[in-house]
This record gives structure tokens, C-alpha cells and sequence, in this order.
């Protein structure tokens, strides 16, 4: 699971571009003989056939990650970008970027030159640009259309103590572990790997809304600020300290019966489990609860450092407790159906 | 060896100012025609140094990066560090960097706050509040990781379009290729050169000012990278990109010299600009001039985009043509 993880985060797919991951989980899909198809959107909607659960289940994780689209090229060969979906200045600058192949760097003001002002201020990511090399509008127009996207130049390594470190762990991890779900589950779900989730949850909907199940469980990594700048509760969860679960985050009120329940079977099955401690983020269970009549939702996330940066930073172990946790709660549904439930 | 081979060995170098130990052996290992010896002031490599017929040439660049400095290490296992020359600190959250220490390299990467949690109000910290993540616990760090440790920007060398390159350790391993491409060609001319591989100057030209000491030298030229013009710069203070090696011209800088150094770039028809300053250059060159009873100071810079960051930018073709006019500015000189 974690060879396959560094394998997604090593592709670059950025929200609308997913086709990278597509055709590598497609592939993968194939070999495991798993039904499956590719809806308009490019969400990839499937079966998986095992031992028939008590309520009907969809589990998915998103496919794209954030990254840079260029909007313009400017007369001296440089780059003009907007973000898909939140990346701050400070993770844009000084970052050496891909596109189409090709090196790219996002530069800035000499230090020496700055005024104190401006040493001070905010970094715009408006202001920024990426520097292919070129001098001027021609020799760019020939590398990269408008359209293009730029991806932070970072694959996924091995980091400290059995951590990985890279871009896009956000959320290939969540694919990852659920690629393995579908290979070694003994249950019956139905599966989603979406687009568009970094761009506002958009993929999550029509999906959801072909596979119709009672109940999601929302595969994803989220926002870990253990580290000495932040304090108590703002700290949201903790690398190491295993499966994150939330009660609620900007996007979703999380189903109650689910929450406890997953809380209940990490303590009695001994999976690391811990409550994100502050409201922040979001994911696809925003648009999935809100989907048709409605649907019973459950995020179980890796904790990760640093998210939406070229840097993301996640323990292995972590992606094992997700992983077990997920499994748990489907068994959970096995057995109230064996119990008449 | 090619100048991309050249300058990819030169900028894996860790030499943060002040603890530039690791450099002496790969730049010995490109000047074995010399005789290579380390000083406190920085790595010495001389050429013809019993040829006293001709002028004694010193040729600087200096061999010191920016970087950090290990401060401490907190109870969870995270860094301190402060800083060891300019650095933006704007661009310091989310960077990787090679801590070094000796017995062993670790890769760490410097806190930053996710998009989520930040306002937009929060203030950027000062680099000596920030920390790196290493992964590692406080344990498994102490016993490798002191404070006084030094630390850099982990950016490999990257080729971009068009010949240009990029890496945060350009300033100046631009200027020491530029420097060995150099010493290559004149090896075997009439020449009497001591090359100095300078310590200490993004902390403030410090060894520049003790090496014009090490011997009497009848000229002194500088190596060093300078700014080319990127958008939000000033134009009219930026040399450009591929245009050739800035010569500087400066009231601290030898008139003559530069005039010679100008003559000798036209009639070998090597491109070239100049970087007129009105007053001090900012470079070892404001040390070389007045040390000692002062030396005639030649400056040479190489054009380079976003100076101090791990993206910094330069072109092949500048750092090929700044080697050719040394060659044959050089030769004038030892003519002089």
C-alpha cells in the first residue's frame, strides 16, 4: 500500500486533468477484474462483489490534487498562473515546478533589493510566475499552451522515521488505500475515485448520485498542525496518533451513529484512531451528504503535514490505520446483517 | 568536463558560510594540475607559483552559500535554526533542506501553515522562529544533530529551457565553474595565478579580507553572480540574461583594469555588459581594493535571477563566455 501510494503521488493530476490517475487505477482495476466504468465527469464508478453487507455502501477517494494553471505568457517568456485549488504564496515561492515535461521555477524578488515593506507583506500568488527558461512570448508559445498545468516537481520519498514525504499525499494516499480495499476486502461496496474534489467537491455529487448508496465513507487526508507553532486544540490532529475521524468540518455535520461506531470498533479493535479537535477543511463527504435524498457520511483521513504544498508529510502507519478502521466499519455491517440487525 | 557536469558537482557542495569544511575535497578533485591547500580564509589553489617573470594574478570567487544554523532542538523533535546570510523569509516555510553535521546528512523540511488554518491576517514569523521537521524524534536526533549544525536548501541542479539552469547554490558556484572552466585553459600559459575559493562572504565579506594578506598580488579579479533583470526588479540596476559576463565599474574598482578587461571582451568578440555602481560593489572586490596598501580590482559577475533563493537562475552560455574573458583578460594582464 505504501509502494502504491508513491506510485499515484508520483503523477501529476490536477483538478480536470486527472487522467494520469485515471488510467493507472483503470489499469489496475482491469487486472483485478473489478466492474467498473468512467462516468462524464471522469469519476471512475464501480462494484466491488464480497460478502453482502446490511445497508448499501459507496467508499471513495479523490483523484486530482492542487496545482498551477497558466492563464497567460508574458512577453519575456514567463509564465502568468492561477491556482487550482488552495495553494498559499508561501508554498509557491522558491518551488521548482513541472510542466509538460519541462523544468520550471517560481522565482522572486532579490532579497537585496526588497524594501522593508515588502520584506514584510503577505506574498500575493497573483504576482508570482514561472520561469521555463525562455526569453521571450515566441520560444515560450512553442513549450506550453494556455491551459497547461504546473505541478510542483516533488515525488514521493521515504522521510525520518517511517514517514513519506512528498506532493499530492493528498489524497493518492486515500486512493491507494482504497485500490487495496477493493483488492483485499471480503466485502460488498461500491467504489468512487473522484475528480474535482480541490476545486469545490464537485465530482463526489454525480457520483454519488449514480451509485446511491446508504452510506459513504469519505477516504482522504487532512490537515495535521502538530508542530511547535501551534498549540492545544489548533494542533486539528497529529501525525502518528493514527485514523483521523470528525465530528464536523467547514463542509459537513458527520453522522452520529457512524462517528461513534468507528470510534468504538478502533478501541476494541485496536486501531489507532483519534478526533480531528478543530472545526477546519473539508472534503467530498460536503457534496455526498447533501446528494439525492440524502446520505449518511463518515471521513476517516490520514493525518498529514503541510497539505497543499510540494511537501506533504504522512506516516505509513497512519495509512494502515485508515485502512483497517475502513474495513472495520464494513465489517461492523456484516455482522448486525448475520445478527438479524 | 562540460560546464552543466562542472557546475552540478559544484553546487552539491554544502558550504554554508562559515562551515565550508566539505568543499575542499571536490574542488581539489577538479584542480589536480595545482597545488590545492585550505586556509582559514578559504581553499587556495596556485598556478606557475615560482613564475615570477609575470604579474601575480589572485582570482576570487567565493565558495560560501547562504543557509541555516542549527540553534537547538525542541522536546518533540523539531529544529530551531537561525539564519546565516540574506534569505526572504517569505519563501522559507515548506522548503527541503539537508541538515549537515559531519558524521551524517538528514533531510528536513521547514513548518508551514496549510491554506485551511491561515488567516489572512497572520503575521509571517521571523526565520528564528520557524523549525524543521526532520521526522526524526529528539532522541534519534541528538545523537547526530548538535546545535552549531549547518543546514542548506535541498535543490538539486534542474535544467530549464534555452540553456539556463537552475539551483538555490548558484550564488556562487556560478562564479567558482566560471573559475575552474578558467584555470583549465590558462594552465599551461605563461602565467603566475593564486586562486581563492573565499569563505565567509554572504556573512559579510569576511574572507576576502583576511586571503589579500596571504601573498603580495599585482592584480586582483572578482568572480561573483549579479543581478539580471526579472519582473519587479529596477531594470536600469540589472545586468540581462545570456547577454555575457557585467563588468563592473565602480569608483572602488580599478579604472584601468576594467577598461583592459572591456578592450580584451570586444577584441576576442566575447558578449559582455557593464554594471556601472556609484559606489561600493557589494562583493569580496570592496575588501581585495583597499586591503593590504591596496590592490587593482577587476569585478566579473554573472547574471542571476531571484539571488538567495533555492530557485536561483543562470545561463550556460554566461558562465562559459565570463570563463573566456578571465582566460583572456588574464593573459593581458600577464602581459602588463
Amino acid at each position: 500500500m505504501i509502494d502504491l501510494t508513491k506510485q499515484l503521488c508520483a503523477l501529476d493530476a490536477a483538478s480536470g486533468n486527472e487522467d494520469n490517475v485515471r488510467k493507472f487505477i483503470l489499469k489496475r482495476l482491469e487486472n483485478l477484474n473489478v466492474q467498473c466504468k468512467t462516468d462524464g465527469l471522469g469519476n471512475i464508478i464501480g462494484y466491488k462483489d464480497g460478502t453482502k453487507l446490511s445497508k448499501s455502501f459507496m467508499l471513495c477517494a479523490h483523484m486530482d490534487e492542487v496545482a498551477m494553471m497558466v492563464t497567460s505568457i508574458n512577453s519575456d517568456g514567463t509564465l502568468q498562473f492561477s491556482n487550482i485549488g488552495g495553494i498559499s504564496g508561501e508554498a509557491l515561492i522558491g518551488k521548482a515546478v513541472r510542466i509538460n515535461g519541462i523544468c520550471g521555477v517560481i522565482g522572486s524578488k532579490a532579497v537585496h533589493n526588497m524594501t522593508a515593506d515588502e520584506k514584510k507583506s503577505k506574498i500575493n500568488s497573483d504576482s508570482l510566475y514561472i520561469d521555463i527558461g525562455c526569453d521571450n512570448y515566441e520560444s515560450a508559445d512553442k513549450l506550453v499552451n494556455l491551459g497547461d498545468c504546473a505541478y510542483f516537481d516533488s515525488d514521493c520519498n521515504d522521510f525520518g522515521d517511517s514517514l513519506l514525504i512528498g506532493k499530492a499525499i493528498d489524497d493518492r494516499a486515500g486512493c491507494a488505500i482504497l485500490l487495496k480495499l477493493i483488492e483485499n476486502s471480503e466485502y460488498s461496496f461500491s467504489f468512487a475515485f473522484t475528480v474535482q474534489e480541490e476545486v469545490g467537491a464537485r465530482g463526489a455529487g454525480p457520483a454519488a448520485f449514480a451509485l446511491n448508496p446508504e452510506i459513504a465513507i469519505v477516504l482522504e487526508a487532512t490537515t495535521a498542525a502538530d508542530i511547535p507553532a501551534s498549540n492545544g486544540s489548533d494542533k486539528v490532529c497529529i501525525v502518528k496518533n493514527g485514523a483521523v475521524i470528525g465530528f464536523m468540518d467547514r463542509s459537513a455535520v458527520y453522522d452520529k451513529e457512524l462517528f461513534n461506531m468507528a470510534l468504538d470498533l478502533s478501541e476494541a479493535q485496536n486501531i489507532k484512531c483519534q478526533i480531528k479537535t478543530k472545526v477546519a477543511g473539508g472534503n467530498d463527504s460536503g457534496t455526498i451528504h447533501k446528494t439525492a435524498g440524502g446520505i449518511r457520511c463518515l471521513a476517516i483521513s490520514i493525518p498529514c503535514r503541510y497539505l497543499h504544498s510540494s511537501v506533504c508529510v504522512a506516516a505509513k502507519e497512519d495509512i494502515e490505520s485508515v485502512y483497517r478502521l475502513s474495513d472495520a466499519v464494513l465489517a461492523e455491517f456484516a455482522d448486525r446483517k448475520a445478527e438479524g440487525i | 568536463m562540460n560546464t552543466i557536469d562542472l557546475l552540478k558537482s559544484l553546487t552539491e557542495i554544502k558550504a554554508v558560510s562559515g562551515d565550508e569544511e566539505a568543499a575542499f575535497e571536490c574542488i581539489s578533485k577538479h584542480l589536480e594540475y595545482a597545488d590545492v591547500l585550505k586556509m582559514q580564509s578559504g581553499i587556495y589553489a596556485k598556478i606557475g607559483k615560482n613564475n615570477t617573470s609575470v604579474p601575480h594574478i589572485l582570482i576570487d570567487a567565493h565558495i560560501d552559500s547562504i543557509g541555516f544554523r542549527v540553534v537547538s532542538i525542541t522536546d518533540d523533535g523539531f529544529l530551531c535554526v537561525d539564519k546565516c546570510g540574506g534569505i526572504d523569509k517569505r519563501l522559507v516555510p515548506s522548503q527541503k533542506v539537508i541538515i549537515y553535521t559531519g558524521k551524517k546528512e538528514f533531510n528536513g523540511v521547514f513548518c508551514s501553515t496549510p491554506p485551511h488554518l491561515a488567516s489572512d491576517t497572520s503575521e509571517i514569523c521571523e526565520i528564528n522562529q520557524m523549525y524543521i521537521d526532520t521526522g526524526l524524534d529528539k532522541s534519534e536526533l541528538e545523537m547526530y544533530v548538535k546545535p552549531g549544525d549547518s543546514v542548506v536548501f535541498d535543490s538539486p541542479i534542474r535544467l530549464l529551457s534555452n540553456g539556463r539552469v537552475s539551483s538555490g547554490a548558484l550564488d556562487n558556484r556560478a562564479g567558482c565553474c566560471a573559475l575552474i572552466s578558467a584555470l583549465d585553459m590558462l594552465k599551461d600559459e605563461n602565467v603566475r595565478i593564486t586562486a581563492v575559493f573565499s569563505n565567509q562572504e554572504e556573512i559579510g565579506i569576511r574572507g576576502a579580507k583576511t586571503a589579500a594578506f596571504s601573498d603580495d598580488y599585482d592584480y586582483v579579479i572578482c568572480l561573483d553572480v549579479s543581478f539580471a533583470y526579472t519582473m519587479g526588479e529596477d531594470k536600469t540596476k540589472c545586468g540581462e540574461m545570456g547577454k555575457g559576463p557585467m563588468i563592473g565599474i565602480s569608483p572602488i574598482l580599478d579604472k584601468e583594469c576594467s577598461k583592459l578587461c572591456i578592450a580584451t571582451a570586444k577584441e576576442h568578440s566575447i558578449p559582455y555588459q557593464l554594471e556601472v555602481m556609484s559606489a561600493a560593489t557589494s562583493t569580496n572586490a570592496d575588501a581585495y581594493s583597499i586591503t593590504k596598501s591596496g590592490n587593482k580590482t577587476t569585478l566579473v559577475s554573472i547574471p542571476l535571477k531571484y539571488m538567495h533563493t533555492p530557485t536561483e537562475v543562470c545561463a550556460i552560455n554566461d558562465i562559459e563566455n565570463t570563463a573566456k574573458l578571465i582566460y583572456e583578460f588574464v593573459k593581458q594582464l600577464s602581459k602588463q
